[in-house]
């Protein structure tokens, strides 16, 4: 408590990931940098989705990550304002958009696999340092995906047998 | 595309906002927000050489030609699955010949 306001301290951390992007003039890092940021994000998801846990984040993107050191590559999950349990879900207008899964656009069923959608967009754009997919709306992050599309090589097997 | 399956479950007036049905197959549904301009959007047949492409396009002005980044790709795009009961889970990517081989990158960027 500090004059009748009740304080809540955190930990001084260095600078966001999105800022380390506008450093490189949105040219991106280098890929063990990527590797380091990715190990430690998905030791991070997978505490989340301890079943004891089962957090979903809700909100991942290269804003929501910070470095604890400026010269280092350790990172941080920050800013669970929109995280929520996976049994207590409460909204379905979710994600930032570039990081917005297909099952949440689509107003599906989602899980903790949200997070990882994001985490997949958020590498990519710290490897080249654009967004993977800048879609205008949700219609238009559609066909982004489709352009781009993903599906893993059994559905394109499947399709392919399907022809 | 996303598979019959996860687009048979989305809600019928979401659906149509998205897709439609040609010859008994789905297809993405054309914009009509881009003022006329409508590109086409042709599926990509070879998801890994589409997603290396991307990223070679975003990489060219920044000299990482050298860097490899097949594991990179193969493990996002199990991370970009569209069904989220097959996308990889934080354990099996931690144990990703991306996350757990060494990364070569040539000393200097330039």
């Amino acid at each position: 408590m500090h004059k009748n306001h009740q304080c809540i301290v955190f930990e001084p951390l260095a600078k966001t990931l999105y800022q380390l992007l506008v450093n490189t003039k949105f040219r991106g890092l280098k890929l063990d940098a990527v590797q380091s940021f990715a190990k430690r994000l998905l030791q991070a998801l997978a505490y989340l989705a301890r079943p004891d846990v089962d957090i979903i984040h809700c909100d991942l993107k290269p804003e929501n990550v910070m470095l604890e050191n400026p010269k280092r590559s350790g990172v941080k999950l920050i800013d669970f304002g929109s995280a929520c349990k996976s049994s207590e879900k409460s909204y379905t207008y979710i994600q930032s958009r570039f990081y917005r899964s297909p099952e949440v656009i689509l107003g599906l069923p989602y899980s903790v696999a949200i997070d990882m959608w994001s985490l997949g967009c958020m590498l990519v754009e710290m490897y080249t340092g654009e967004p993977l997919f800048a879609g205008s709306d949700e219609v238009n992050m559609v066909h982004r995906f489709v352009a781009v599309s993903l599906a893993k090589w059994e559905d394109v097997i499947g399709l392919l047998v399907f022809c | 595309m996303p598979p019959d399956d996860m687009i048979h479950q989305v809600k019928k007036d979401r659906q149509s906002k998205f897709f439609q049905k040609k010859d008994g197959k789905w297809t993405i549904k054309q914009s009509h927000s881009t003022g006329g301009k409508t590109n086409a959007i042709t599926p990509s047949h070879n998801p890994k050489a589409s997603l290396t492409e991307a990223i070679a396009k975003a990489c060219t002005n920044v000299k990482k030609s050298n860097e490899d980044h097949d594991s990179f790709v193969d493990m996002i795009l199990q991370m970009l699955t569209y069904q989220p009961h097959i996308r990889i889970r934080p354990e099996q990517g931690l144990q990703h010949p991306f996350i757990v081989e060494t990364v070569n990158v040539e000393p200097k960027r330039r």
